[in-house]
């Protein structure tokens, strides 16, 4: 009795302690714009009392047909919301996270716990970017609960029945939820398979289950296609019947990599490689990851089972092709890796064992688990506040501007902000475009691209659709710059609001509001103000003033980005300042800035590209060269390298 | 079990896989890395329009992209231990991965029998002079009707992995030395019935080997000219007494520009320090040989392909030298068997 309750309890706080620190890795404040068309709508169903079918939200997609799949998430995230605000919605997201980790470490055998639970705290801490409140948050535990009864039922003590109950739950919050009889086809296939083949000694895979004598292994087989099968008819449960079934495999298509496909240039549909060039080293954990992979399936000498490698092929695959995936490998694959280790560990035990291995183990883990937790800690301690969105992302001053200005009419936005826009000021406004790509055809993306790309198409565009505001970021992302500096100049606009990081035009046909000169020093001095008031972290008031300086610089206006950046001295700083005297024509004082950057350990790729640019000002071409070719050396993927190359090779073809 | 072979197989497909996905970023960023510094070179050789002479500028351009036709350390016949009877790659083949890959099916087939060899070379620019590459063949040789007897037999297997090394000269690198050295990887003492195969049908020396090929290739603007010669010791007696005689042979091709094909003609002549022996006694085989060749490669931006054609004619043997019993399978002066060759050359990553 007291053996069983010292187990019980090491059991229970193994699990506290996964779940405590697997919860706190996903400690962010909200930085992903889905989730507020999630609640709008959410709150839309609550009002209304009846479904979404048709996109209310957006005069782009408006009055399409919208299969609503996600309506039970958006209904819970819009209660948790109502009850405790962003702050909730994050620590409901952080509990959902810690206990698919925990199915997930419960699927595995005993004595694997421990490592599986240390390996997903370290995959979670590093996809940690990725664990956004969003519906792929209830994938995951339900991706946990079928691993989880899949994998113990291979040890005949899985409750299979629970899944087809829980896919009708998933069916109703993700378009994802196809996954889950993917899944329970994976390890019927791989039970078939071997049932069929292994008599006959053509099964070149591990054994798929321990049941020993043939009853029993009919009996698995039977359980897994019932279970198929209930899992099937469960995806056809939700408001939209079959039509949900089509969603999938639409939100797939646009994840294949192919250069027409516009859906690519959309941050996280960008396969995993590609945005590990440039995504600052967010990703440069993933080819470690897929190498230990391959590493623990040779440690068992390759004895994989079948349904194990279809899982790891089909998740591998889904993570290459598109970003936003990741985190479903590393939490379907973490538990699977360990598995692979199991006879390698043992045997190591086994070996090692007039050392006492217990003892050591034990203590390796115990440190492993505090150094993992104290990263994590401070990782989570390092966030901004939990009750307010990430800063910057959100348009949150241009919302307030035009709900104070009131009225009613239409907004171009990036779509990221799109979804804030209808959270915040949905009915009185609309925006044109959001983050619901599948309501948005591939032709619609791409000509919204190019709105962007080419703002001398934005004015035809905006007279067609008669917007009355223009929302548009500075630096998260920069592309959208282009615009910003064309209707700054633009007659018809003008610029009524800005902190630096957002700026919002009005149309001037519609909007009586007084313009903003970034040109003069009271109005960089106004925001600046504003950012040293609004913004307690001192690194969040300098990231505010190079925005700003970036603003200045897009429009032209560089002793205002010089007044920005005064006092800072980071290697951004530098770069910004640089730039802003390039623009000006003061070669001098930009090589100066740049041969500083060189320095600086963070600053060396700009401030080669800046030193390129300048020797190309000055027509001296070879030197331009040699600095664009220690560049490259450096990072071959540098954006500023590539359009630098690609300019010289123009101008070199028009020659 | 009736698959033990194969059962683990797909799993370690499952790891190798892995591990090259792992390795893609590191490849990826070499590639990007070396393809950007490609373009910068054009654009460095384009700089300097202004200060050299118009006509040397043109030239220089038109033979970039082809530079890869002299590039190669010459092909999959270049570690080979025949002066004739082998097909050289001549053409565009590939370049810029992160190393050139160069298989290459060698065809011989004579009375009674066939050879079939093949070599895949694997090489790697070092700097703009030199290249290192691993030349491994595999061999298949068959003999029907073996000693008169209604019997076949195959001798199959991996023959000598050579070791090459090229250095190039010439401001446009357009004269290269190759140094090729053999290690006795392949069999030389496979037997039938226990009696020992005669050398020639044996899958290696036994003995190292090495060789020395120097090419150099004149530009013109509808082709190439490639001017050659190699010294190749085969490795001399070894502990069988079977032995191989040093050689040397001169060679020149003609190429032609066709678009993405290149097909090219050339002619070879190759001498022999004496005749081979075989467990100490003399073979009648032709000490002076005289081929014709001629290929058509066919290239892309990854892909380069050549079929060629090789006829040796014997022209000189050592008459003093009595065959050791057994008849040589043709006559050692005159048309000999002649090579059929396709080669795939890739440059991946």
């Amino acid at each position: 009795m007291m053996r069983c309750s010292t187990r019980t309890l090491r059991l229970l706080l193994l699990g506290c302690g996964l779940w405590l620190a697997s919860t706190a890795t996903g400690l962010a404040p909200i930085a992903d714009g889905d989730i507020f068309w999630h609640l709008a709508s959410g709150r839309e169903i609550w009002r209304s009392g009846q479904l979404l079918t048709q996109d209310p939200f957006s005069i782009g997609a408006a009055g399409r047909p919208w299969a609503d799949v996600h309506w039970l998430f958006q209904l819970g995230a819009f209660a948790v919301h109502a009850c405790a605000g962003l702050r909730g919605l994050v620590l409901a997201k952080c509990a959902l996270v810690g206990a698919a980790a925990c199915l997930f470490v419960w699927g595995n055998p005993r004595n694997a716990r421990i490592v599986t639970g240390l390996g997903m705290i370290t995959a979670l801490l590093c996809a940690r970017q990725l664990l956004l409140p969003r519906p792929v948050i209830v994938s995951m535990v339900m991706l946990g609960l079928f691993f989880a009864q899949l994998e113990r039922s291979r040890r005949q003590r899985g409750a299979l029945w629970l899944l087809p109950l829980a896919q009708v739950v998933w069916s109703n919050c993700q378009g994802l939820s196809m996954l889950g009889p993917a899944v329970v086809a994976a390890y019927s296939f791989g039970a078939a398979a071997e049932r069929m083949l292994a008599p006959r000694g053509y099964y070149p895979f591990a054994s798929e289950n321990t049941a020993s004598d043939e009853r029993a292994q009919r009996r698995y087989l039977r359980t897994l296609f019932s279970c198929l099968t209930a899992c099937l008819l469960a995806c056809v449960v939700t408001p939209f019947g079959a039509r949900a079934l089509s969603l999938p495999w639409r939100l797939l298509a646009r994840l294949m990599p192919d250069a027409s496909n516009p859906f690519q240039q959309v941050v996280e549909n960008v396969p995993t490689f590609v945005a590990a060039q440039t995504a600052d080293g967010e990703f440069w954990h993933v080819k470690w990851f897929i190498g230990l992979l391959a590493l623990s399936i040779a440690a068992r000498r390759a004895r994989v089972a079948l349904s194990e490698l279809l899982v790891l092929t089909g998740f591998t695959a889904l993570a290459l092709i598109g970003n936003r995936n990741l985190l479903l490998l590393y939490v379907v694959a973490t538990p699977i890796a360990v598995r692979q280790l199991l006879p390698a560990l043992r045997l190591c035990r086994y070996r090692l064992r007039s050392w006492q291995p217990q003892r050591w183990i034990a203590g390796t883990a115990s440190a492993f688990f505090v150094l993992l937790s104290c990263v994590v800690a401070s990782v989570a301690a390092r966030e901004p506040r939990l009750d307010q969105p990430t800063p910057f992302h959100f348009p949150e001053q241009s919302a307030s501007a035009i709900a104070a200005h009131g009225g009613s009419g239409t907004i171009f936005s990036a779509d990221h902000h799109g979804g804030y826009l209808i959270w915040a000021l949905y009915p009185q406004f609309r925006p044109y475009f959001d983050t619901r790509w599948i309501l948005r055809s591939d032709r619609e993306l791409s000509d919204y691209l190019a709105l962007i790309d080419e703002p001398s198409r934005f004015d035809a565009f905006a007279q067609e659709h008669a917007f009355s505001y223009v929302v548009l970021p500075v630096a998260y992302p920069s592309r959208y710059l282009p615009l910003v500096a064309h209707l700054y100049r633009d007659e018809r606009w003008r610029l009524v609001s800005t902190n630096g990081s957002e700026a919002l035009f009005a149309n001037r046909a519609h909007v009586q509001a007084q313009a903003w000169d970034l040109g003069s020093d009271s109005t960089t001095d106004h925001i600046l103000a504003h950012a040293a008031s609004d913004l307690a972290s001192p690194e969040l008031q300098q990231s505010a003033r190079m925005q700003l300086a970036m603003l200045d610089i897009a429009v032209g206006q560089y002793t205002q980005a010089d007044r920005a950046l005064a006092g800072l001295t980071t290697p951004g700083a530098d770069a910004l300042r640089a730039q802003a005297h390039l623009l000006a024509g003061d070669l001098a004082g930009a090589a100066q800035l740049a041969q500083r950057l060189l320095t600086q350990e963070q600053g060396e790729v700009r401030g080669l590209t800046l030193l390129a640019n300048v020797s190309i000002r000055r027509q001296q071409l070879p030197e331009a060269l040699g600095y664009l070719t220690r560049a490259v050396a450096l990072d071959p993927f540098d954006d500023e390298v590539a359009r630098l190359l690609v300019s010289l090779e123009e101008s070199s073809d028009a020659h | 079990m009736k698959n033990r072979w194969f059962c683990p197989q797909i799993g370690w497909l499952a790891v190798v896989g892995l591990a090259l996905i792992a390795m893609y970023p590191a490849v990826h960023a070499r590639r990007a890395r070396s393809l950007a510094t490609q373009r910068i070179e054009r654009l460095e050789a384009q700089a300097h329009t202004n200060v050299l002479d118009p006509a040397v500028v043109l030239r220089l351009q038109h033979l970039s992209p082809l530079l890869a036709s002299w590039q190669t350390i010459g092909g999959c016949g270049a570690g080979g231990s025949a002066g004739v009877g082998t097909v050289k790659w001549i053409g565009h083949s590939t370049t810029g991965g992160l190393f050139q890959n160069i298989t290459q099916a060698n065809y011989i087939p004579f009375a009674e029998g066939y050879n079939l060899t093949v070599t895949n070379l694997i090489s790697r620019e070092i700097d703009d002079r030199w290249t290192v590459g691993v030349l491994v063949p595999f061999i298949h040789r068959r003999y029907n009707n073996y000693l008169a007897l209604p019997l076949d037999i195959t001798n199959t297997g991996f023959g000598d992995v050579n070791f090459l090394g090229t250095y190039k000269f010439g401001s446009i690198r357009d004269t290269a030395l190759t140094a090729a050295i053999g290690v006795p990887t392949g069999t030389h003492t496979a037997s039938f019935r226990n009696d020992l195969l005669t050398q020639e049908k044996q899958l290696g020396a036994g003995r190292v080997t090495g060789s020395l090929t120097l090419d150099h290739t004149l530009d013109q603007t509808w082709g190439l000219i490639t001017l050659g010669g190699l010294a190749s010791w085969r490795g001399g007696k070894n502990e069988l007494g079977n032995y191989r005689a040093p050689f040397a042979s001169v060679y020149s091709y003609a190429s032609y520009f066709l678009g993405p094909f290149v097909p090219s003609v050339g002619l070879a002549l190759a001498g022999f320090l004496t005749s081979d022996r075989n467990r100490g006694v003399g073979q009648t085989v032709p000490l002076v040989l005289a081929s014709a060749n001629a290929s058509i490669e066919w290239s892309n931006d990854w892909i380069a392909v050549l079929l060629g054609v090789s006829v040796p004619v014997g022209l000189y043997y050592d008459k003093s030298v009595k065959a050791d019993g057994e008849m040589p399978p043709d006559s050692p002066t005159g048309i000999q068997p002649w090579t059929a060759s396709l080669g795939v050359s890739v440059s991946p990553f």
